[in-house]
């Protein structure tokens, strides 16, 4: 189809705006299809540790012998299916939890836990993620590590 | 008689009504402010224009106004609207109605191509991450110039120039889109000294009316898009070839607005309106500095004729001066403390000339290099005709050359005493020196050379991508945009109070971490103030960045940065989540 739209007089503005309208609205659409196929093509998973109350400003890094500190595992899923995921708190490189969780596509999934400090030191508190694949478990990479220092 | 101004009258009303609709009225408002205003005035003024040319005046008319805007929405954007509308609306019923045409050529087939290659390209951008992509664009270029010789229409044109800028620009217009669909609230600080930007302040207040949705950001670009079209057209007698050049070269320099105006200021100074053409220019001032860059000298260099007008170009300098004053203070305060500091003996020259060649600096990448030379080819084949007896021509060349050797200077520098000097500052020279070239050779040069510059439109765009390539996958130390904006989700839910420092390479994301009380730490100089900070400060970064190759990064703000990250790094995540020592 090739033609031209004589828009002349009466209907000459309104057709004007019409178009113009068109012509945006077709450039907002293939871009926004554009940026929801890269949504749906690019898929992971991101991980945080933060205090008791899952905020982040209030993380206490150092404590005194016999106290215990509360922490909170946030994971934010933007794969587009819910996924399992295993999560790995290690301390001092001693395994104390592993965490079975269900993340749902573009939702904070919240895990609280909490360690008792008894010697002092310096520790490394590291947390770890793992995708659920049948009966294996698979690193997404994803991973923190804290320096937690214990007087 | 009065169906006329009744009919305009309505298509206002409507439009200004539905501009009060929650993110569509963008679209409601646009079409109010730079189309339906810009007709009233056309009308009232009696201009006989027709066609697509009319739209562009109209774009052209809507656009001068938004330094009001910028005025208004201090109060509320509201009054703004108000104003827009009701002076439409008394436009529309005191002008004399007469014939007007608006014969909109539009072919369909090729709309449906271009749209489909937008989409494939930018779909190409996300999936090849390697220098493929380089090939592909050649072939997609070559494609839509097929296109536009096989359907010669002067809305397929607009449509490939802003085609051109989203791709060069991919980042911005990515980040906006995928914000949407995270929905990541965004809020754009506006730095103190582009107070005096009175328009770029208004198309910040009204986007901020529309809380930054992307709809806006691209009715403002296409009207932009229309007006270039307007000016260029004039520049070049609607050469495709040279409009497409102009754009690839400036779609990196950023403000469009004032570039559009410094162009049009050219544009009537060629004409030998000078009036006209320092109006144009003071105008550009209120959009940013780019306008004034570009159309500054020839405009000024063509008006010294004459008592009066040297008159009036002294007058104008200062204004341009008082405008620019606070702009000028805050970005080249690095220079005044340089100056301030320097002393004029021979141990401190020597140990600037030796601490130049001796600095172990990085090297930028080989695109950086393809990039400026890319730049620097059109200037060069301009100054083969540097013996022509034309003036304008001779003036032209003449800006040119001032241009490229403030580039030169303001390189050296960066290079050597300013290592903290913002790294885009020399390229807002070598942007404009190169389009100038363009202008003299489209002047000169007849249209047997079209291969030529059909050659060198690819190599442009070949040469362009590699800056918005390292922006969006490079510099921004995160593997993609979806994983960015999932922290960024994160970060929102988990991050309550204290401040965020995010690097450089996290630039395009600034909008968005405004939010979080965030400081961009490309001050770098200044981190030394990071480390004596109380309460908490969370840094988004890798510690990593400091190594990469690029441009950007120079030596002693590595240096100052890993110091700060040496000293207080103690939390680090996948996605580069610091929490520093208070």
């Amino acid at each position: 189809m090739r033609g031209s739209v004589n828009l002349v007089s009466r209907r000459g503005v309104l057709w004007a705006v019409l178009t113009i309208a068109f012509l945006i609205s077709a450039l907002y659409l293939t871009l926004y299809l554009a940026a929801l196929f890269i949504k749906q093509t690019e898929q992971g998973v991101v991980l945080a540790l933060t205090d008791g109350t899952c905020k982040m400003e209030n993380l206490r890094l150092s404590y005194n012998v016999g106290e215990v500190g509360n922490y909170c595992l946030v994971v934010y899923s933007h794969y587009t299916s819910p996924k399992s995921f295993a999560a790995a708190v290690i301390f001092n490189n001693t395994l104390l939890y592993i965490f079975n969780l269900t993340a749902d596509p573009y939702k904070l999934t919240t895990t609280r836990f909490t360690i008792k400090f008894n010697e002092t030191g310096t520790y490394v508190l590291q947390v770890k993620l793992f995708e659920v694949r049948g009966a294996k478990l698979v690193d997404t990479g994803s991973a923190v590590e804290l320096n937690i220092h214990v007087g | 008689m009065w169906a006329n101004r009744l009919q305009l009258l309505a298509v206002a009303t409507a439009l200004f009504g539905a501009s009060f609709i929650p993110y569509w009225g963008s679209l409601a408002f646009g079409l109010l402010q730079f189309t339906i205003f810009g007709e009233a005035v056309q009308r009232f003024l009696r201009w006989e224009t027709k066609g697509y040319e009319r739209l562009e005046i109209s774009a052209g008319i809507g656009l001068a106004v938004m330094p009001l805007a910028g005025v208004l929405c201090r109060i509320g954007c509201i009054y703004w609207f108000v104003l827009i509308y009701i002076t439409t609306a008394i436009l529309a019923v005191v002008s004399k109605p007469h014939h007007v045409e608006l014969k909109l050529e539009i072919n369909m087939p090729s709309l449906v191509m271009y749209f489909i290659l937008l989409w494939i390209s930018l779909i190409t951008v996300y999936l090849v991450r390697n220098t493929l992509i380089y090939v592909l664009f050649a072939l997609y270029v070559s494609i839509l110039l097929f296109i536009n010789f096989r359907y010669k229409s002067e809305l397929l044109q607009i449509l490939t120039m802003i085609y051109i800028y989203i791709l060069v620009h991919a980042g911005d217009y990515l980040i906006r889109i995928i914000s949407e669909i995270f929905n990541i609230a965004m809020v754009i600080k506006i730095q103190t000294g582009f107070s005096s930007f009175l328009g770029y302040i208004g198309f910040l207040s009204i986007q901020e009316f529309y809380q930054y949705n992307l709809l806006f950001n691209l009715i403002l670009l296409f009207y932009k898009f229309l007006f270039m079209n307007l000016i260029l057209s004039k520049l070049f007698n609607s050469n495709f070839i040279y409009k497409l050049l102009s754009v690839l070269i400036l779609a990196n320099y950023g403000f469009i607005t004032s570039w559009l105006f410094g162009l049009y200021a050219i544009y009537n100074s060629l004409r030998g309106r000078t009036f006209l053409s320092i109006s144009a220019l003071l105008l550009s001032t209120l959009f940013g500095t780019r306008g004034l860059i570009l159309g500054g000298l020839p405009v000024i260099l063509s008006s010294i004729r004459g008592w009066k007008r040297l008159v009036i170009v002294t007058a104008t300098s200062i204004i341009l001066l008082v405008i620019l004053n606070k702009y000028i203070e805050i970005n080249f305060s690095i220079i005044y403390a340089f100056s301030k500091n320097f002393q004029l003996n021979l141990t401190t020259i020597l140990d600037l000339i030796i601490q130049f060649f001796t600095r172990n600096r990085l090297q930028p990448p080989l695109d950086f290099f393809v990039l400026v030379i890319a730049y620097i080819l059109p200037i060069l084949l301009s100054l083969f005709f540097i013996k022509q007896r034309n003036r304008q021509i001779l003036i032209l060349i003449i800006s040119t050359i001032i241009l490229f050797i403030i580039f030169g200077i303001l390189m050296l520098f960066r290079l050597s005493v300013f290592e903290n000097f913002a790294s885009d500052i020399p390229y807002y020279f070598l942007y404009p020196a190169s389009f100038l070239a363009i202008l003299i050779i489209s002047k000169v040069l007849n249209q047997r050379f079209r291969i030529l510059f059909l050659l060198l439109i690819v190599f442009f765009f070949i040469a362009s991508i590699p800056k918005f390539f390292y922006q969006l996958f490079y510099e921004s130390t995160f593997t993609n945009y979806v994983n960015y904006f999932s922290l960024l989700v994160v970060f929102n839910k988990v991050y309550v109070n204290g401040t965020l420092l995010y690097d450089y390479g996290s630039y395009p994301f600034s909008p968005y971490l405004a939010v979080y009380n965030a400081t961009m730490t490309v001050e770098w100089a200044k981190s030394y103030e990071y480390l004596s900070q109380k309460g908490p400060i969370f840094y988004l970064g890798s510690p990593a960045i400091a190594s990469r190759p690029m441009y950007f990064y120079l030596p002693y703000v590595q240096k100052s940065w890993l110091n700060v990250l040496r000293n207080k790094i103690i939390d680090s995540g996948q996605y580069a989540v610091f929490l520093l020592k208070p």
